[in-house]
């Protein structure tokens, strides 16, 4: 909108010139000016009036030259000035974006509290009662107990995830050589995929001499980063077809002089439409089923890569695929 | 050391109802029958001045209103400086554990818990054998 805008300033600014330039061109040819300005002249030679007009005519050139110059310099102003516009403009948006994560954050962390401490006595008395069906024989209602545990247990996951977004959940780190830890990570995410779904891992990246690369890593979360990652990439193919992972070094977009690993995981999916992949690291925002989907992945995912130092960026091409690339700064081994 | 169980005291403090009787039955699971019970830091500390010396053992929440679990915590330090303080609380975070630390707790975990990591907590914390 803007730039069209700009463009149509620049047109209307042209033809404004255009018609004055006709205008007087116009005005000079049917007049006879310069005929009627020649003959003058000679018949009044001793007023040097040849003179005046060169002067005239110079000042005319100055004074164009001059214009020129300032639609020009006031051009290049505009420019800066848009450009200031729109990066206020996004600064505005990731700010309420931040703003909004907080809240978010306090709310769910908050929310979750209270709900971890009403759930004490389910997961403490729980299996008392378990183990008593199970002896009494009642099969009926050990299977009930049995779903009620088990449905406890999975909203136990959802918490840990909000708490893990709220950041309320503190992790604990040790440096590892993401030649290890990374096969680990992502065999345990591919063992719960549908067969159907290949997996590709290719680990070639220039090392001096093919050393160990270190990054800071919780385990669990380090897990959970490419199980949340994997089935997404998964259903957005409708669990059909090959998701690449492959490595580089590189820098961390947003702080250039911290050098890290970056891992790619590709697929060839349904893609993300633009108008939502600002949303997709919100919590709770899903476009699948309410069965399927919790909305919590993403976030989560982004909120572990960033408590590992570092950041996650997606590239999508609606109906082609998706890449995330996830960034782990490089650390010095100290120990051994 | 063989530890009698009928000779182990348990201050349960607790504001929730329900989770007050969920740990009071993991308690009693465990054999510990001499349980004491109070809703806020403020009772706990009026047990403790009338019955002085006679616990074995502190199960306290974090978040309760009048007077909180670290508060308690601090009080209970300074008459008794080794009696065994387990704080149960749903804050996961480092800091929080930091907190409690620095105020010199005996031992923390985490809500909602199970049977069997808390039954292990309180052994360790009273030394009764597994
Ligand atoms: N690899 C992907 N390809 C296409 N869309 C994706 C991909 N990963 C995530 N999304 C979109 O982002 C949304 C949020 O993802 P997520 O936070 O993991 O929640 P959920 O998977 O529970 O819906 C998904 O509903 C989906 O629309
Ligand atoms: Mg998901």
């Amino acid at each position: 909108m803007i730039k069209r805008g700009r463009k149509r300033d620049f047109y209307l600014e042209l033809l404004i010139a255009a018609s004055i330039f006709i205008v007087c061109s116009a005005f000079l040819i049917f007049t006879d000016f310069f005929e009627w300005w020649f003959k003058y002249t000679r018949a009044h030679e001793g007023w040097e009036l040849d003179e005046l007009f060169s002067l005239v005519f110079a000042l005319l050139i100055a004074g164009s030259v001059s214009a020129v110059r300032h639609v020009l310099m006031v051009r290049r102003l505009m420019k800066r000035l848009y450009q200031a516009n729109r990066d206020l403009k996004a600064h505005k948006v990731e700010r309420i974006r931040h703003e909004k994560m907080i809240a978010l954050g306090s709310l769910a962390s908050g929310l979750a509290h209270e709900i971890n401490n009403s759930m004490q006595p389910v997961v403490g008395l729980g299996g008392f009662i378990l183990e008593g069906l199970k002896e009494s024989g009642n099969e009926t209602h050990y299977e009930y107990m049995k779903t009620i545990m088990n449905s406890t247990e999975h909203s136990q996951g959802i918490i840990n995830n909000v708490l893990i977004f709220a950041r309320e959940k503190s992790l604990e780190y040790e440096a590892l050589d993401a030649f290890k830890i990374l096969p680990d990570a992502i065999k345990f995410s591919t063992d719960v995929l549908p067969s159907s779904v290949v997996v590709n891992v290719s680990f070639d990246v220039e090392t001096d001499n093919h050393e160990a690369i270190y990054i800071n890593v919780n385990r669990t979360g380090f897990y959970q980063i490419f199980y949340n990652m994997l089935n997404n990439a998964s259903a957005a193919m409708d669990n059909q077809g090959a998701i690449d992972i492959s490595l580089a070094l590189d820098v961390i977009p947003e702080a250039p002089h911290e050098v890290a690993l970056r891992v790619d995981i590709k697929d060839t999916g349904c893609g993300i439409d633009p108008d939502i992949q600002s949303k997709i690291f919100d919590p709770f925002f899903s476009t699948k089923d309410i069965s399927e989907g919790t909305g919590l992945g993403l976030p989560t995912v982004y909120a572990l890569v960033e408590q590992h130092g570092g950041c996650t960026v997606v590239n999508s091409i609606v109906g082609k695929g998706t890449v995330f690339s996830l960034y782990f700064p490089i650390v010095e081994k100290s120990k051994e | 050391m063989d530890v009698d169980m009928n000779e182990t005291n348990v201050l349960l403090v607790e504001d929730d109802v329900n989770v007050r009787t969920a740990i009071k039955g993991m308690l009693r699971e465990m054999g510990i029958s001499n349980i004491q019970e109070a809703t806020d830091g403020v009772k706990a500390l009026e047990y403790l001045d009338d019955h002085p010396d006679v616990l074995s053992l502190i199960v306290c929440d974090w978040n309760m209103p009048n007077k909180t679990g670290i508060g308690l915590l601090k009080d209970v330090r300074q008459a008794y400086p080794i009696l065994p303080f387990l704080m149960v609380t749903a804050r996961a975070d480092k800091d929080s554990v930091l907190v409690a630390k620095n105020a010199d707790v005996t031992g923390y975990i985490c809500k909602p818990f199970s049977f069997e990591d808390f039954r292990k907590k309180v052994s360790t914390m009273l030394k009764i054998p597994m």
